[in-house]
């Protein structure tokens, strides 16, 4: 599996994932610090006291970066995954003597490891970045303690493992349909409907958990009916 | 009597009801330049699909070296070379690359790939991209890829596609050469001259089946002033005298 995800990284390119993980960094710290600074713009507005929390900003700012992360991970998907299987290109990949679930298992790991990967990075990046500047310049008014950090980056991690499972989600979409626009749509969606599930985690933080548990439960078998429909596709 | 490298038999496959392939039998002897002509649609790409294993077929069986086509796959294309329709490529990388990831995935990482490109005139190409490449550079690097492992099979359908008239001739002195170092190719052309050229033995597809099967030279001898009429009409499905050329 190793061998074949080596393959795969010589043979695409990564230079545009990787600018697109740097821009969605950048993006994510502009935005943290855009909704830090509210409070401080607009002091009269009666709620604008909720972005003063660590806990809202680092929440918003996760659940942010799972829509953009997960669709990166889509367009990555339908390029390294459901691009290949489309017309001549799959005749090259059904030629080599490799197992055909082994070659799509090893593009699928590949874009759950680096859409996961990179946002792990860039958030994690941008936290310490935020945590940082807040320890010398303070922004937000809420108390900023080891504990509040160390919540940022376990949530951090689920929302990444997120990230990278909606991609794969995408990419069993768009490999049913065969189809590059139905995967980014796909992903598009997936990322919608993420989100919206998970703006519960402001109220019950248990919500990043159950939602990742969920996912997997689901992410399991789509893969495997991806495994069993490449073993038998014909071209 | 030489070794049977390549055999179908009863080969069926049909798409949708439609048989494009029906009761399908042929044997290509190792060493030997098999030539498969036909019109479009003839059902020559899906014959060599059939032995390659990208489909399966309806009814009948194909091997290659004694490995069942579905259930061996993985050791059919172990010894097979190929070349299926519109060759594709990794575009950013060069020739070299292109090859060396392909011995890659066959397993064979330490391989040389100089000689494949020697014997196709690429060698001189460098670090230049495969995406930059003319159309007949891209058919002999496709044919490179397809004899980089030393396959002792070689399936290459439409060859010549993109060719000029030298690089049509390199490529018949290098399958002549294929053939004597023991390599067994089986070719698909649309050109009755290349075929008649380069082949030992020609198979001609009409309907989905093999209406003709013979050796070059029996054919030359039976029809020397009317050959290429004769084939067309077999092509065509009429006019053909069925197997009654079979050696």
């Amino acid at each position: 599996m190793v061998r074949l995800i080596s393959l795969e990284l010589r043979r695409n390119r990564l230079g545009p994932y990787r600018a697109a993980g740097i821009i969605c960094g950048v993006a994510l710290l502009v935005f943290r610090y855009f909704m830090a600074f509210i409070p401080i713009i607009d002091p009269s507005d009666p709620d604008s006291g909720l972005f003063g929390s660590y806990d809202f900003l680092t929440n918003i700012t996760d659940l942010l970066g799972l829509a953009m992360f997960s669709i990166l991970g889509g367009v990555m998907g339908s390029k390294f995954v459901i691009e290949e299987y489309c017309g001549e290109r799959a005749i090259l990949l059904f030629s080599y003597p490799v197992s055909r679930k082994k070659i799509l298992g090893a593009k699928v790991v590949l874009v759950f490891l680096y859409t996961s990967g990179t946002m792990l990075l860039c958030g994690f990046a941008v936290e310490i970045l935020f945590f940082a500047i807040e320890s010398v310049f303070p922004v937000c008014s809420g108390n900023l303690t080891w504990g509040t950090v160390l919540t940022a980056f376990a949530s951090l991690l689920c929302y990444c493992l997120l990230a990278g499972a909606a991609a794969i989600l995408s990419i069993c979409v768009g490999f049913a349909k065969r189809s590059v626009s139905v995967t980014i749509v796909a992903s598009v969606v997936m990322a919608v409907m993420m989100c919206q599930a998970l703006s519960m985690a402001f109220a019950y933080p248990a919500a990043i958990y159950i939602a990742l548990g969920v996912t997997t439960v689901a992410v399991i078998p789509v893969v495997r009916d991806m495994l069993r429909r490449v073993e038998n596709l014909e071209i | 009597m030489r070794e049977n490298v390549i055999t179908a038999e009863g080969l069926t496959k049909a798409f949708a009801g439609r048989e494009v392939i029906c009761d399908c039998g042929m044997e290509v002897q190792r060493g030997r330049i098999y030539g498969l002509l036909g019109k479009n649609g003839a059902g020559k790409t899906t014959l060599f699909k059939l032995l390659l294993g990208f489909l399966k077929p309806t009814a009948g069986k194909a091997a290659i070296l004694g490995f069942d086509s579905v259930r061996d796959r993985i050791e059919v294309l172990r010894h097979t070379g190929s070349l299926i329709g519109t060759p594709v490529f990794y575009e950013h990388l060069s020739a070299a690359d292109n090859l060396l990831l392909h011995l890659a995935y066959m397993g064979l990482e330490d391989a040389d790939v100089d000689p494949a490109l020697e014997l196709v005139g690429l060698h001189d190409t460098g670090t230049q991209p495969v995406g930059e490449f003319s159309l007949g550079m891209r058919q002999r690097l496709a044919i490179a890829r397809a004899i980089v492992h030393r396959p002792e099979v070689l399936i290459l359908d439409e060859p010549a596609n993109g060719l000029d008239p030298v690089g049509m001739r390199e490529l018949r002195r290098l399958f002549r050469q294929l053939a004597e170092d023991g390599m067994t190719v089986l070719l698909s052309s649309h050109l009755l001259p290349e075929v008649v050229q380069t082949a030992d033995r020609i198979g001609v597809m009409a309907g989905g089946k093999l209406a003709l099967e013979a050796d070059t030279e029996e054919i030359l001898r039976g029809h020397r002033g009317d050959m290429e009429d004769y084939i067309i009409r077999v092509m065509e499905g009429g006019g053909g005298d069925g197997k009654a050329h079979i050696s």
